[in-house]
């Protein structure tokens, strides 16, 4: 880092920390928000995300959003982000959501277009640092998910009711499409198990939510449900493969073929603790097709049986400080936990804890700083790694974000 | 040395724990009245503020709009925010920065005057606010008692 992106970033924190608290811009009944958040991630052993070894600042976001209400049951609004994580993103802006929102009733509502997938608890603010305690949240939310889970276009029917003696329910369910830029996180993980992918062309998507408030004051239970198909086309590249599958020579037609993403949680809130727990499966058959005609055709047909799962707890003791702390599993193969298979053993599961301490400067603003102890490869990307993944990572994150 | 600082900090937050749990537990006056349009006629129960605070419940009996504004003096909004809608402030800012940032709602109306609540609820059919007791009510704005 040289003299000069150094005065930026200072330049950059101190603009932040002399800006008092601020408010959102109203303008003929337009509501604007927004933010802005810049990070720093060092490791000491594997590169996780980024070039983290050295440690790196390719680790920012930022979004700015605009509403209207037009009417008390209709309104309409659009958010832009950008974010920069390792070779992800790169500071891109697009669309994050988009749509047109009509509440019929307490029961029944309407949106209509780019809505935000709602996954487990968290995956809707997933980009929004400021709310939440961690800096990364667990692996049911990893990274490189976000591209293949983050929005749909669609329609989204949604509402809540009560049942007498049994508690409140809310309910989405959403149905259209959605796209996977070449670039995204997705491509990176595929590129993990040796393929280049040129482009990705997915078809209907649907997603279901279902949330239960029983009548026990501060608990909430539920689950949620992704469907869809991926077909791609891939280059082979040549990485070391964590699974027993090699193949190499010809392009490639990908299909990700029955996908679903089911994850059931559990959330309870104690005056100022908040116990989570979420358990994620993916399930899905990957079927690789040879495309070159000079060739004879093979077809493989991978079942995928990805689990995770997490336990959180957080807790604020004033209203400055707030600090959390989660242990997570993630297993890429969940029929061979224990690597048999895998060329290390240690490639078939990705354990880690992470500790997290959370300042709030004042309404605008906030500071973090997280530890992670991981154990395992199985979210390490090969190609951040040339010179091979070790077991163990112990990693430090710094984050200050500032909203409006 | 780590195993110190471990212990240290263990019995701080079970003191702290301990200090919510008892003072929460208190029994304090609520210096707070609710208040409504005078077109509102339905009964209202605490669950139900509950739920028209948290976005849940926006339409009264006679299919007619909720709306609902929140008094951020201090004192009085952690009072009422704690004590009905049983979120902490930090909890409930959250909640609705969540809507705004997904899109899915848009922030609540807020005043920081009680007056501006009480002449906000006067002039808006369907329209519910709270502030303190020692607050003047004019026509048009009537208190009401839950069930």
């Amino acid at each position: 880092m040289n003299i000069r992106q150094v005065l930026h970033y200072y330049l950059f924190f101190l603009l932040l920390l002399i800006i008092p608290n601020a408010y959102a811009f109203t303008f003929n009944k337009i509501h604007m928000h927004g933010f802005i958040s810049q990070g720093y991630m060092v490791s000491n052993r594997n590169n996780y995300l980024a070039n983290t070894h050295k440690g790196t600042f390719e680790f920012n976001d930022a979004a700015i959003n605009l509403s209207r209400q037009f009417h008390p049951s209709f309104h309409i609004g659009c958010q832009l982000y950008s974010r920069d994580i390792g070779n992800v993103g790169n500071n891109r802006i697009e669309i994050d959501w988009a749509f047109a929102d009509y509440r019929m009733t307490d029961s029944i509502g309407f949106r209509l277009g780019k809505i935000k997938i709602p996954h487990g608890l968290y995956n809707e603010t997933r980009d929004i640092d400021m709310l939440r305690t961690f800096i990364f949240l667990p692996p049911v939310y990893y990274d490189i998910s976000r591209s293949t889970i983050n929005a749909m276009n669609g329609i989204d029917i949604y509402g809540n009711f009560q049942v007498e003696n049994i508690g409140g329910f809310e309910y989405q369910i959403l149905n259209g499409a959605k796209r996977i830029e070449r670039d995204s996180g997705w491509s990176r993980y595929m590129e993990r198990r040796g393929m280049d992918i040129m482009n990705f062309d997915t078809g209907y998507t649907g997603c279901v939510k279902l949330t239960w408030y029983p009548n026990i004051e501060g608990l909430r239970l539920g689950g949620t449900g992704i469907f869809f198909d991926i077909n791609a086309e891939a280059e082979i590249n040549q990485f070391p493969l964590p699974l027993p599958y090699h193949i190499s020579g010809a392009d490639l037609q990908y299909q990700l073929h029955d996908f679903q993403v089911i994850v059931n949680y559990i959330e309870y809130t104690f005056q100022e603790i908040i116990l989570a727990a979420e358990y994620m499966k993916f399930r899905g058959d990957l079927i690789i097709k040879t495309l070159a005609p000079e060739l004879q055709r093979i077809v493989f047909d991978i079942p995928i049986k990805t689990d995770a799962f997490y336990m959180s707890m957080t807790y604020r003791l004033t209203d400055f400080l707030e600090m959390g702390g989660y242990y997570a599993v993630f297993w890429p193969d969940s029929s061979d936990k224990n690597g048999k298979t895998f060329l290390q053993d240690y490639l078939a599961w990705h354990k880690e804890t992470a500790l997290c301490f959370r300042f709030d400067i004042n309404h605008s603003l906030t500071f973090k700083t997280e530890m992670h102890l991981i154990d395992g490869g199985a979210l390490m990307m090969p190609q951040d790694n040339p010179e091979g993944i070790d077991q163990r990572t112990a990693m430090l994150l710094l984050k200050l974000s500032w909203s409006f | 040395m780590i195993s110190r600082a471990f212990r240290f900090y263990s019995i701080l937050i079970v003191l702290n724990i301990g200090f919510q749990i008892v003072s929460t537990s208190c029994v304090h006056a609520i210096d707070i009245k609710i208040i409504v349009h005078s077109n509102v006629q339905d009964a209202i129960s605490v669950k139900d503020i509950r739920n028209i605070f948290l976005g849940k419940k926006t339409q009264w009996n006679n299919n007619s709009r909720i709306r609902f504004v929140l008094l951020t003096e201090e004192k009085t909004y952690r009072t009422f925010i704690t004590h009905y809608v049983r979120k902490t402030l930090y909890q409930y800012r959250n909640y609705w920065r969540k809507k705004v940032f997904t899109g899915t709602g848009m922030m609540p109306i807020m005043y920081n005057d009680c007056s501006q609540c009480v002449d906000y609820v006067h002039r808006t059919k369907g329209a519910i606010s709270f502030v303190p007791l020692n607050c003047t009510v004019s026509d048009g704005v009537k208190e009401i008692i839950l069930d």
